[in-house]
C-alpha cells in the first residue's frame, strides 16, 4: 500500500467520522409516507360530500326544479279523456242558469267544441281557463254567489246533480 | 395483534387515515416486534449510507436527502418487507452513488452559470475540524470527474474490491482498474509534495 492510498483511507475515514448519528435529521422510515396512500378513501368522501351539497345547494336554489313545472298540466284547455264521460253532457237546470252562454262561446272558438263536454267542463279545468270566460259572461246573467271564476269551481260537483 | 384484528372496521380506517398513526404497524409479518423489513435496514444502513453519500457530495443536507430518496425508491418498487429484492446493501449503494452523481451534477451545472463566492465550500464547517492534510486532500478529490470520484471512495472507504465496484457502478472490472489508475495519477500530482 503506497503513502497515497494510506493517506487517501485516513482522510475518507476522518472525514466519514465527522457524519455522527446525533448529527442526522430524524429519522423517518420508508414505511411512514403508508397514511397517505390510505388517506385516499377519506378525500373521495370529502369529494362526495361536497359534490351532494353542492346538488342540494343548486336544488334549492333553482326554483323550477322545486316548483316549476307542478302547475303547468292543469293549465292545458283540453281535458283528459278520462274525464270527459264523467262529465254530463246535458246541462242541469242550475246550471244552465249559470253559464248558459258558454257553451255557445266555447262552440264559436275553433277547435274548442269537440274538446269540451260543456258548460261543466269549464269548470272542472278550474283556475287558467275561468278568467277568458269572464268577459263573455253578460253582466245580467251572472248570478250572485256563483260567479265564473276560480270560485265557479267550489260549485261543480253540485251542478250534475239534478234537484 | 389480536386487539387490532378485533378492532371495528370503522375504527380501523380511522386511525388508517390519521397522520402517522400506522407508522410501525403496517407489515405486520416483518421482523422482531412488526417492524417492516425495510425500516430495520433504514435504521441499519442510514448513516453509512449518509457517510458514503457526503463522502461524494459534501454536503450533509443533500446526502441525507439523497439517502431518504434511495430508501422511497426501494420502498415503491419492493415494497415494505422487500421480498422481492435480492442483496438490498447492494441496491443501496447502488442508488445513492447514482443519486450523488446526479447532485454533483446538477450543481456543476449550476456553478456554471452562477459561480459561487470565492472561499466558500459546502463542507467547509465541517473540514475546518480536519488536519491541514485531509484537507488537502479532500480538495484533491473534488478535481476529479464524478466516476473516479466514486471509484476513489468505494475502494478506500468502502473498501470495495473492483468486481464489487463493478457491479455497483454497473460498469466492467478493467474500467474500473484503469480509472482507479487515472485517479491515483492525478492525485499523485495534485498532493506530490506529500508523497
Amino acid at each position: 500500500m503506497s503513502t497515497l492510498e494510506s493517506r487517501l483511507r485516513s482522510t475518507l475515514a476522518a472525514r466519514a467520522e465527522l457524519i455522527t448519528p446525533e448529527r442526522l435529521s430524524p429519522a423517518v422510515p420508508p414505511t411512514a409516507p403508508a397514511p397517505v396512500r390510505s388517506r385516499r378513501p377519506a378525500i373521495i368522501a370529502v369529494i362526495l360530500a361536497a359534490a351532494a351539497v353542492a346538488l342540494v345547494a343548486v336544488a334549492m336554489l333553482t326554483p323550477g326544479l322545486v316548483r316549476g313545472p307542478a302547475p303547468q298540466p292543469p293549465a292545458g284547455p283540453v281535458p283528459s279523456p278520462s274525464l270527459s264521460p264523467s262529465v254530463p253532457v246535458s246541462p242541469s237546470p242550475r246550471s244552465g242558469s249559470q253559464a248558459s252562454p258558454r257553451p255557445n262561446n266555447e262552440n264559436a272558438r275553433p277547435g274548442a267544441g269537440a274538446t269540451t263536454a260543456g258548460p261543466g267542463a269549464d269548470a272542472t279545468t278550474g283556475g287558467p281557463g275561468a278568467p277568458e270566460a269572464t268577459p263573455d259572461l253578460p253582466a245580467g246573467t251572472k248570478p250572485a254567489g256563483t260567479g265564473a271564476g276560480p270560485a265557479a269551481a267550489d260549485d261543480e260537483p253540485v251542478s250534475p246533480t239534478p234537484r | 395483534m389480536q386487539a387490532a384484528v378485533a378492532r371495528p372496521p370503522l375504527l380501523r380506517w380511522l386511525r388508517s387515515i390519521l397522520p402517522g398513526a400506522t407508522e410501525h404497524r403496517s407489515g405486520g409479518a416483518g421482523g422482531p416486534g412488526g417492524v417492516p423489513a425495510i425500516n430495520q435496514l433504514y435504521h441499519a444502513r442510514r448513516l453509512r449510507l449518509v457517510r458514503l453519500a457526503v463522502l461524494m457530495v459534501d454536503d450533509l443536507g443533500t446526502a441525507e436527502d439523497i439517502v431518504q430518496d434511495v430508501f422511497a425508491a426501494l420502498h415503491r418498487r419492493h415494497g415494505p418487507e422487500l421480498r422481492t429484492l435480492a442483496d438490498p446493501d447492494a441496491y443501496l449503494t447502488t442508488g445513492v452513488l447514482n443519486a450523488a452523481r446526479s447532485a454533483l451534477r446538477r450543481r456543476r451545472t449550476a456553478r456554471a452559470y452562477v459561480p459561487p463566492p470565492a472561499g466558500t465550500a459546502p463542507a467547509a464547517e465541517d473540514e475546518a475540524l480536519l488536519g491541514e492534510q485531509d484537507r488537502e486532500v479532500l480538495s484533491a478529490l473534488r478535481e476529479l470527474t464524478v466516476r473516479q470520484r466514486q471509484v476513489v471512495v468505494l475502494r478506500y472507504w468502502s473498501e470495495l474490491s473492483e468486481r464489487e465496484i463493478a457491479e455497483a457502478l454497473h460498469i466492467s472490472p478493467g474500467t474500473v482498474k484503469s480509472t482507479a489508475s487515472r485517479a491515483l495519477t492525478i492525485l499523485r500530482g495534485l498532493l506530490g509534495g506529500h508523497r
